[in-house]
């Protein structure tokens, strides 16, 4: 006989085993639906493969295993999904959990079966794989899924194999009952164990109260290498660490595990299903459930499909209701209370007990600790109760874990002794899931460290991408002019003179905005227009004031740069830039000043002087510009360049000036009309506009003209007849802006109700006659051009006359097109005068005819060329 | 060298005393050019000790700062989030006395932030206020939070224009799920005491 390892501790409560073991094994009846949690395991829950409404047949997978620690899920009965969704499980919390339920077709339909027929020659990875792809988890009870069990166990240098049949907790027989049923398929699990793990001893370990299920193994194991070691029937000596001992007397270190001395155990219900897995392609979907407890009339050992329902299996153990004072899902040392039997049969249940009040009374009130120290005596696991009790009672869970809480297998021995009844276990639960909390938003809150630092290092380098570009603009607006200074000139008496001038224009910047705000909280409040002006007057001044400083400090900035820069051009153009800025600044304000005004409701003279004061300003801001335009003209005319392209740069710039002092003109109409302002003014304002506008095109048709010699000049062959063409086409252009710029004007006002309408609208028919005349010189032009061109027999001619037609018949087209659309403009605006209408009618028909002679000429064209072609 | 001990000696000890006293003020030189700690080591531990919801209502703008600023002397109970276990283990690192928590609220509620995704306008402005990047979204797109990243800061909240965040308290789930402590023998004296006094009563 092998020497056994007594290990410290331990009780002896009374068994109460023989109470289930009266009958043989039964097979329970097949349940009318069953419920799946998707995890029945230690790690990840499994991933459903189903859907609801999806048949499925026994034995089918139907929630696969994630990566990690995980474990899949097979049907356990054939029939139908009906939900998958959170439904009440066997947990000690009494929550919910996802499940997939099935409800039963009563034909229990296999899935064809994959046995793996030659398991004694196969290798380790075929059969980690079956096991893998069967779903098993140990059946002890805490489902550690066991391919992961046996991988790690693989991971360290493995000599024992231990098969754990100590099954040392009262009442639990259903590995007792395993073992007296199935001994050929234990050991044809254990050999399958052996084949991936080749230990050199192979040892089970079996409590000496299980008489008849040692001398089945002895029978079973006859010719084998596995050992059978009876142990003294001592709780908890089935617990995996103390059995280690017990055979081996190998401690297993604290926070380690017995692959880690060289052993790994197995129970013997999941080395059953493994042997049914590999030998009989069965995966897990039935287990031995222990039915037990004084309140059953019939305890017994039953062979169940996994999801079924506790109280259908209590109804077949004829559960007396009148009885049950409490039911236990595992062994009354830890297992715990279900508040209701309507939670499913789990992968590790391996016994429920329903217990009348004799056998467990309710518990006797918690009484003060008396230190008498039985706790320690019992204490398998070699710890000091009581001073964990202390410490998790206090909350000191750092002492607690000094003195080795986690290595506490919670198996009750202590709180079983205890003489003031002081339920230690659940102290220890409770500070184990405290420290596991605890550690858990210890790394949440480092994630959230590691976040909030990103994110603040991501802003200050977004800021300072910012700053940087921002940097990069100004040093291109000022074009380097510091640093030109810094480099020449180290603390000249104009840098200091420049520091003063800022400091004024700051000071002066200051006094603005003062009075602004003056202004603005006098308008709130509600002063007399008497005060408004004064105070605007002043806001005014100061503006004006800060505009002069600016340009002094503009002034101040040029002059080192000019006694530096070699040309003078260069720094007078810096100066008239400079001025321009400040002239911009000036009418800014001016205009700011009239829309406060306007707000404020000024009366119509000091509008009507704002509007001036703004107006002047923007004159001399174009003035500025114009300015500045003929200044950059110079030094590129001196530069070796043909006068023409000065010329054209000239008027290109002059052109430019008075498109903004149109626009400004429109705005100041705009504001006029929304401000209210008196016909007078109105019709005034609108002269203004249209002398703008006019100006506007005429420098637009002077740059034309101008343009055109220059292309003359600068193309290769020069044609004088394309010259004229491009003339004429440019006069349309122009025509067409100033007849769209009439209408627009005409609009507003018909809309306002305002102004000179009729004057108005003969602006805009002469415009509108105007590009008509244009468009038909253009199209003269081209047919005389084509006729000529017609003379010429090159094919090239004739193409290019084709392409003419085709041009004009466009523009033809465009003129119907914008005749009918202005005929629709103006039936859509009610009250037009009836000959207005008539008169429109009759140009888009003019229009039209001229469309068709285009159309015409064009056909001929085109038929002239295939003739020729031909 | 005898001779000069047995005839001076007093100068012979000042001497020694000298020769020690540069010996060890060289060592202690050394060591502390040698042996330099970068940073305020406790402030590091302090800020270990902080649940890092960066929420600001200890009045510091995070909670680095706030840990710089209790190694500088400022109170250590200004940690709602926190609650009484913060407390106390600062209390504990620092050998200060544990304060009742500022503000009253004995244990804290654990929140996350929860968008009321349809009537969100993809403002962006969440998204700018958490810090810890814990709010997906783009503008004018709905956003979300991502509930695990959420340290449950409220920061979020004043922020939006249309009001749809709200601070949920996080709902207990199976993983984390742990056994309550039990009532231990005095609440059940006490329960006896209340049941016999209820009974008197009745």
């Amino acid at each position: 006989m092998a020497k056994i390892w007594d290990f410290h501790g331990g009780i002896h409560p009374a068994e109460h085993k023989d109470l289930s073991l009266q009958v043989p094994l039964r097979q329970a009846p097949l349940p009318a639906y069953v419920v799946l949690p998707l995890q029945q395991h230690i790690g990840a829950p499994a991933r459903p493969l189903v859907r609801v409404g999806d048949k499925v047949r026994t034995g089918q997978k139907i929630a696969d295993r994630q990566a990690g620690i995980s474990a899949c899920v097979h049907a356990s009965i054939s029939g139908t999904v009906v939900a998958i969704e959170e439904r009440p499980i066997a947990h000690p919390s009494q929550m919910q959990d996802m499940c997939i339920v099935i409800e039963s077709d009563g034909q229990d339909t296999w899935v064809e079966r994959a046995p793996l027929i030659n398991w004694q020659s196969a290798n380790a990875e075929t059969l980690l794989a079956h096991i893998k792809g069967n779903g098993i988890v140990g059946l002890g009870g805490a489902g550690f899924p066991t391919l992961s069990k046996i991988q790690s166990g693989r991971a360290h240098q493995l000599d024992t194999l231990i098969i754990n049949a100590a099954e040392c907790e009262p009442y639990i027989t259903a590995d007792d009952t395993g073992i007296r049923h199935y001994p050929q398929e234990l050991v044809t699990g254990i050999r399958i164990l052996q084949r991936i793990l080749q230990p050199q001893q192979t040892l089970i370990g079996i409590e000496d109260n299980k008489p008849d299920a040692i001398e089945r193994l002895r029978e079973a194991t006859i010719g084998t290498n596995i050992e059978i070691r009876v142990v003294p029937t001592k709780y908890p000596s089935g617990g995996e660490k103390q059995l280690t001992y017990l055979l081996t007397g190998r401690e297993v270190p604290s926070g380690g595990l017995p692959a880690d001395v060289g052993v790994l155990c197995q129970n013997v219900g999941t080395l059953i299903a493994v042997a049914r897995a590999l030998v009989q392609g069965e995966p897990l979907v039935r287990r031995i459930v222990t039915l037990t407890g004084h309140a059953l009339a019939a305890p017994a050992n039953l062979e169940v499909r996994l999801g079924t329902p506790i109280d259908a299996l209590l109804r077949v153990a004829q559960l007396d209701p009148q009885k049950l004072a409490r039911l236990i899902l595992g062994g009354p040392m830890m297992g715990f209370s279900l508040p209701n039997a309507q939670v499913p049969i789990t992968k590790t249940s391996n016994c429920v007990i329903a217990g009348t009040l004799q056998e467990f009374p309710s518990a006797a009130p918690e009484m003060p600790c008396i230190r008498c120290g039985m706790c320690e005596q019992a204490c398998p696991a070699s710890l000091l109760p009581q001073q964990l009790y202390w410490f998790s009672k206090a909350k000191e869970f750092d002492k607690a874990r000094l003195y080795n809480l986690f290595d506490c297998i919670e198996c009750g021995a202590c709180a079983y002794v205890c003489p003031s009844q002081i339920p230690l276990v659940q102290y220890y639960r409770f500070a184990k899931g405290e420290i596991r909390k605890e550690e858990s938003e210890a790394l949440k809150a480092e994630r959230a460290r590691q976040r909030f630092e990103f994110k603040q290092e991501r802003q200050a380098r977004e800021q300072a991408e910012k700053a940087a570009r921002r940097q990069g603009k100004t040093a291109s607006a000022v074009q380097m002019e510091p640093s030109v200074q810094k480099a020449a000139a180290p603390a000249s008496t104009e840098t200091l003179d420049l520091k003063k001038l800022k400091i004024q224009l700051a000071a002066k910047s200051v006094a603005a905005k003062k009075a602004q705000q003056a202004l603005t909280q006098a308008q709130e409040a509600g002063a007399s227009a008497e005060e408004l002006a004064e105070l605007t007057k002043t806001f005014q001044n100061a503006q004006q004031e800060q505009a002069q400083a600016q340009s002094a400090i503009a002034q101040a900035t040029e002059t080192p740069t000019a006694t530096q820069s070699p040309s003078p051009d260069v720094a007078e153009l810096k100066k008239l830039k400079i001025q321009l800025a400040a002239k911009s600044v000036a009418a800014k304000k001016a205009q700011q000043a009239l829309t406060q005004a306007q707000e404020a409701g000024a009366s119509a003279e000091e509008l009507a002087e704002l509007t001036k004061t703004f107006q002047n300003a923007q004159q001399e801001q174009a003035q500025a510009q114009s300015a500045i335009a003929q200044a950059t003209e110079t030094p590129t005319s001196t530069q070796s360049q043909s006068p023409d392209v000065a010329e054209l740069k000239k008027l290109k710039i002059q052109l430019a000036a008075k498109s903004v002092a149109a626009k400004k003109a429109q705005q100041a109409l705009t504001q006029a009309q929304e401000a209210g302002a008196s016909a007078e003014e109105l019709a005034e304002l609108t002269q203004v506009l249209q002398e703008a506008q006019q100006a506007q095109s005429q420098a637009q048709a002077a740059l034309e003209q101008q343009q055109v010699p220059k292309t003359q000049h600068i193309q290769a062959p020069p044609k004088a007849a394309d010259a004229h063409l491009k003339q004429l086409s440019v006069q349309i252009a122009v025509k067409k802006v100033a007849f769209r710029k009439a209408e627009q004007a005409w609009q507003q006002a018909h809309s306002s109700q305002q102004g000179d309408l009729d004057v108005l609208e003969a602006h805009m028919l002469n415009a509108q006659e105007a590009l008509h005349k244009a468009q038909a010189e253009l199209a003269t032009y081209q047919a005389q051009q084509s006729s000529a061109s017609n003379k010429q027999v090159t094919q090239d001619g004739d193409q290019h006359l084709l392409k003419k037609r085709k041009i004009a018949v466009s523009v033809a087209q465009a003129a119907v097109r914008s005749a009918q659309k202005r005929l629709d403009n103006l039936s859509e605006i009610k009250d037009t005068p009836s000959e207005q209408l008539a008169a429109q009618q009759a140009r888009l028909a003019s229009a039209q005819a001229q469309l068709a002679q285009a159309q015409d000429a064009l056909a001929q064209a085109a038929s002239t060329r295939t003739q020729e072609i031909s | 060298m005898l001779a000069f001990v047995s005839e001076y000696p007093l100068l012979t000890a000042v001497g020694a005393l000298l020769m020690l006293a540069l010996v060890f003020g060289a060592l202690l030189g050394y060591a502390e050019v040698r042996f330099k700690v970068e940073g305020d080591p406790i402030v590091e531990q302090i800020d270990a000790l902080l649940p890092q919801t960066q929420c600001g209502q200890c009045g510091f703008p995070g909670c680095r700062p706030y840990a710089q600023a209790i190694a500088d002397g400022e109170a250590i109970n200004r940690c709602p989030p926190g609650g009484a276990a913060t407390v106390q283990a600062l209390a504990d690192l620092l050998g200060r006395e544990a304060l009742p928590l500022e503000g009253g609220e004995a244990e804290p509620v654990k929140k996350v932030a929860y968008i009321r995704e349809q009537e969100c306008i993809g403002c962006t402005k969440c998204i700018q206020a958490c810090p810890v990047d814990a709010i997906l979204g783009a503008a004018r797109q709905m956003h979300t939070v991502i509930a695990d990243e959420c340290t449950g800061c409220d920061l979020c909240v004043a922020p939006c224009p249309v009001d749809c965040i709200d601070m949920l308290p996080v709902q207990p789930q199976l993983k984390s799920w742990h056994w309550p402590k039990p009532s231990g023998p005095n609440a059940a004296f006490a329960d006896r005491i209340i049941a016999t006094d209820a009974q008197k009563v009745a």
